[in-house]
């Protein structure tokens, strides 16, 4: 188990963090790099809505550019380095990375860096450097066995299980901040809420994040958990973790939730409201995108950081970015619920998905979700009767 | 169903006005047991809003973005 100390102090980094971010919100400029730095992966997942199988990967030069051209558009820059399978890059690759981050960094800038990994090639030399340069280390852990080996495959057919629990010791040993991030997809929703949370809590995994299965668009298949069962899962799964009534068992969408319920800023993008000049997403080319959610759409694509600045690529006249605005606009104006002000509309992927995949509109896929959620707040402040 | 009850509708949401609203909250439900989860994220929710740079109005504050990793919260202290 994680101790007690750990947990503390992750939660005061995470405060600290937050408000720190929330300064500079108001008033300094900000920027969130999505960086797939490779389209490889070791791993085979049969969800897998990235682009595994093309090889690319990132130059080095390709990466000076772009940590140059954000560190001269902003104040502060966080670098989410990921893939494709990120590790695949080799350390001397990262350590080229934290060595330009600091060549271009101006006084007073802030650089994060976090990183989402598979887990399965995490070894003690990968812990060490992610300890020295303070990396934070997204896993991708779907649950217990029976779960996560459904899907999170290697090529061969093997489940990757043992290898990303392996990886996941390693990090807690070495006192590396993480936390995992699970995809719900049916073969959870079997499992049922309880055991699902009971897993990560067994196994000393307090963070946890949880994504619906998506449908993978670029490879064009439309299966995909349905939004009903995400919500009938979620609902149960707040059901579960607000009866457990321990503030150290961080669930990141439900937590979020609260935090909008109570007025606060959302610490997701999905319920944060605008992120389309926020965050963006660059190919190993370096084809930038508003999110990595929309790579899969040649659409979507604002520029390429070789040829152009982050200045001209979020130019508010670039017209690239107009016209994803005027779409994003469209699949909100259809939502009328009025748990809005909560959501912030959700997620503009989700939104793309849910009206022109399954033509469901007037949703961003957590209505129920929140319903419920603040129903239940609601009664325990004592602003409505049972 | 017509624009005014769409709004009335909106209303019903309960969102905290201001943080003094949030305080009182807290307060009154400060000795009940349990309800640990609410209790930390009001006082953290508190403590964001008294920040100086935090704007009190929720309308305000809901318009702002918070940047965070949708992959995951960021942890790290930078450079």
């Amino acid at each position: 188990m994680k101790s007690s100390q750990d947990i503390t102090t992750s939660a005061k980094v995470g405060e600290t963090l937050g408000k720190q971010l929330s300064k500079r919100n108001t008033s300094d400029h900000s920027l969130t790099v999505i960086i797939k730095v490779i389209s490889a992966c070791n791993l085979a997942c049969r969800y897998c809505d990235a682009d595994i199988y093309s090889n690319r990967r990132m130059s080095l030069d390709t990466v000076s550019q772009i940590i140059k051209k954000a560190l001269d558009y902003a104040d502060h820059v966080e670098f989410i380095w990921h893939g494709g399978e990120p590790l695949l890059m080799g350390i001397q690759f990262y350590e080229k990375v934290v060595e330009l981050q600091k060549r271009y960094r101006r006084e007073g800038q802030t650089i994060i860096n976090s990183l989402q990994t598979n887990g399965t090639l995490i070894s003690q030399e990968w812990v060490d450097f992610f300890k020295a340069n303070d990396f934070h280390v997204g896993v991708s852990l779907d649950g217990p066995p029976e779960v996560h080996d459904a899907n999170r495959i290697f090529k061969s057919g093997q489940g990757s299980f043992e290898q990303v629990m392996r990886g996941i010791r390693l990090l807690r040993e070495n006192g590396v901040e993480f936390g995992v991030v699970a995809v719900i997809t049916k073969e959870t929703v079997r499992l049922g809420a309880k055991r699902f949370l009971d897993f990560f809590i067994e196994n000393g995994i307090f963070n946890i994040a949880i994504l619906p299965q998506r449908p993978a668009l670029n490879i064009g298949r439309t299966d995909a958990l349905p939004r009903e069962e995400f919500e009938k899962f979620v609902i149960e799964l707040f059901d579960y973790w607000y009866s457990l009534d321990d503030p150290r068992i961080e669930i990141r969408e439900l937590d979020a939730i609260l935090d909008r319920i109570f007025g606060a800023e959302s610490k997701i993008c999905i319920f944060g409201g605008d992120c389309r000049d926020k965050i963006l997403a660059i190919t190993p080319n370096g084809d930038v995108y508003p999110c990595d959610e929309f790579m899969f759409d040649y659409r979507y694509k604002l520029g390429n950081i070789r040829e152009q600045t982050f200045e001209e690529i979020l130019k508010p006249t670039n017209p690239k970015l107009i016209r994803i605005r005027l779409e994003d606009l469209k699949t909100k104006k259809s939502i009328k619920c009025k748990y809005s002000k909560i959501c912030n509309y959700g997620c503009p992927k989700d939104r793309y998905v849910l009206s022109r995949v399954y033509n469901e509109e007037g949703t961003c896929g957590w209505c129920n979700v929140i319903d419920h959620i603040y129903k239940r707040v609601m009664k325990d402040l004592g602003k409505i009767k049972e | 169903m017509s624009e005014s009850n769409f709004r009335d509708e909106l209303e019903k949401v309960w969102v905290p006005k201001n943080v003094g609203e949030l305080e009182g909250l807290l307060l009154t439900i400060q000795n009940e047991p349990g309800k640990r989860i609410l209790k930390h994220k009001i006082q953290q929710t508190i403590e964001v809003y008294r920040d100086p740079n935090q704007k009190e109005n929720y309308a305000e504050q809901h318009k702002k973005f918070n940047r965070y990793s949708r992959w995951f919260k960021v942890g790290g202290k930078g450079l």
